[in-house]
């Protein structure tokens, strides 16, 4: 970044303060204004004319999505845009003509593939409720690092894909064909960090199972289901060796399956699965835990010791939080922090969670 | 605790002394980097930053780490802390991009970040010429050289 400021004094009124700004700091400005405003903006002077063709995002609304738009952006991206794309954020309303066959699924296409042929870095799509079939060639997209799909039902992924550099993927309300094609949408990213995955009443699918020998962070959001109220079993089956940091919010699962995690450091746990047997036992790793488990029918592995807790937050919604809380502490010298919290929000703070144990 | 407690003095470019807690100085981040590389001097000169705008900066950082360290209730003080903003970022065109010039100067992302937001919310859903006067932009195009930006974008500028 260039090392450039106004002297302050030189700040008057009714000067263009906004066109001495450096570049990067516009661009920063144009960043979060949909490609529709940011292009308003080169019709202003000299000076703001070709200062898009500096940034590296493109945000794309409904109302910008027009057959022109695609036109215009494929044209100027392929003519003057020699570095790369790192960003494209889209957020359409597909209206009802959303196959294969229609305009706004060939416009949809041919903007991704324009972007995967820019060296495309970030994609966010938000699709409101309609099934998306991404174009082929985005499978085979070498650069992709952060993927995030929003409110909308992902076609299946084709054989043969590969998202080789995607570290982080968000699937927010997502709905799936059904429970294989989340697993394979998982396989064709063999380097996944990151994962957040929003599970709603839309997402149709019963066990959602995660098995990613890269994974190092993972968070679940399963609060709101909406009028949908599932049925029959659901859950998650994880298996993920490496992880570090696990949260997970899950309000309605009846079946969670956990592997070992050995390199556990920090998990938030709230859960009312009764099976939560193996989750218990997989946290033994680590150092942070906030707990929370409504059921108070808990199965524990006799011999499960927390041997590294430093930080320990307990729920006491459950009636059976203190054999919970004697479950977990066998051995409290370790224990720096001990935080008893209770639904209604209130609770106890001990700085030395070992010693209050040892009295 | 006694490292929290430390004070530094930040000097602005009037030669004005601000006696700031260092976990507020820090808030800085070059100023947490100078600390990081051993300047270990108790006064740190901002000669690009004037009084006025040095103060705002101030109270922007020392409210944000005051914040930051309430235990409990997380979802009210972000509520709070978003208020705050707004409030804080209510400021005439030339303060605002003071404070925006300051906060990137001296790396303040938050600052930086609803200061470039604030002028991007005046700039959406107005017409060019709207956003010429608000910011006193003069139009240097002339007016053959304006067609052919027209034709160009020409679809950013359909209704």
């Amino acid at each position: 970044m260039r090392e450039f400021y106004l002297p302050f004094f030189q700040l008057r009124s009714r000067r263009d303060i906004i066109s001495q700004l450096p570049d990067d700091l516009l661009l920063r400005i144009l960043s979060s204004l949909s490609l529709k405003e940011v292009m308003a903006t080169s019709f202003l002077s000299q000076r703001w004319r070709s200062l898009w063709k500096l940034g590296s995002k493109l945000k794309i609304g409904d109302k910008d999505f027009s057959e022109l738009l695609v036109k215009w952006v494929s044209r100027s991206l392929a003519i003057s845009n020699p570095q790369i794309l790192k960003s494209l954020d889209l957020k359409l309303i597909p209206g009802n003509e959303c196959d294969r066959n229609s305009n706004s699924f060939h416009r949809f296409s041919s903007l991704v593939e324009t972007a995967v042929s820019c060296g495309l870095r970030e994609l966010r799509i938000e699709f409101l409720y309609t099934s998306l079939e991404l174009p082929s060639i985005f499978y085979a997209c070498g650069t992709l690092e952060t993927l995030i799909l929003c409110r909308l039902h992902l076609v299946d992924v084709p054989p043969n894909g590969s998202l080789s550099s995607l570290k982080t993927l968000r699937l927010l309300s997502v709905k799936f064909s059904r429970d294989e094609s989340v697993q394979k949408l998982l396989s064709i990213c063999p380097v996944l960090e990151e994962l957040v995955v929003r599970r709603s009443g839309y997402s149709n699918v019963e066990i959602f199972t995660i098995n990613v020998p890269s994974l190092t962070s993972l968070s679940i959001d399963y609060i709101r289901v909406g009028s949908h109220q599932p049925t029959g079993v659901h859950g998650f089956v994880i298996n993920a060796p490496t992880l570090r940091y696990l949260n997970i919010r899950d309000r309605h699962s009846n079946y969670l399956l956990f592997t070992n995690m050995p390199e556990l450091v920090k998990a938030n746990v709230e859960a009312v699965c009764d099976q939560s047997e193996s989750l218990i036992g997989s946290l033994a790793s680590v150092r942070y835990l906030s707990l929370c488990s409504k059921s108070s029918n808990i199965p524990y592995h006799a011999g499960t010791s927390f041997a590294f807790l430093e930080h320990l937050e307990l729920c006491t919604c459950s009636s059976e939080w203190w054999n919970l809380l004697s479950f977990i502490i066998t051995d409290p010298l370790t224990l720096r922090v001990l935080k008893l919290k209770s639904v209604c929000g209130a609770c106890c703070y001990f700085q030395d969670g070992h010693r209050f144990l040892l009295e | 605790m006694s490292e929290s407690n430390k004070k530094i003095s930040l000097i602005s470019s009037e030669g004005e002394a601000f006696e700031v807690s260092e976990a507020v100085a820090r808030e800085f981040e070059i100023v947490a980097h100078m600390l990081e590389d051993g300047c270990s001097g108790s006064s740190i000169p901002i000669t690009t930053v004037d009084s006025n705008i040095l103060g705002k900066v101030i109270e922007y950082c020392t409210k944000h780490v005051e914040v930051g360290n309430v235990e409990g209730n997380s979802e009210k003080a972000e509520k709070d802390l978003e208020e705050f903003d707004k409030r804080f970022i209510a400021v005439e065109m030339n303060t605002l991009f003071s404070l925006i010039l300051a906060a990137n100067y001296l790396n303040v992302k938050g600052l930086l970040n609803i200061g470039c937001q604030k002028v991007a919310d005046t700039i959406k859903d107005m017409k060019p010429e709207e956003v010429r006067s608000i910011f006193n932009i003069e139009n240097d195009y002339t007016p053959a050289e304006e067609e052919v930006v027209r034709k160009e974008n020409e679809w950013a500028f359909q209704p």
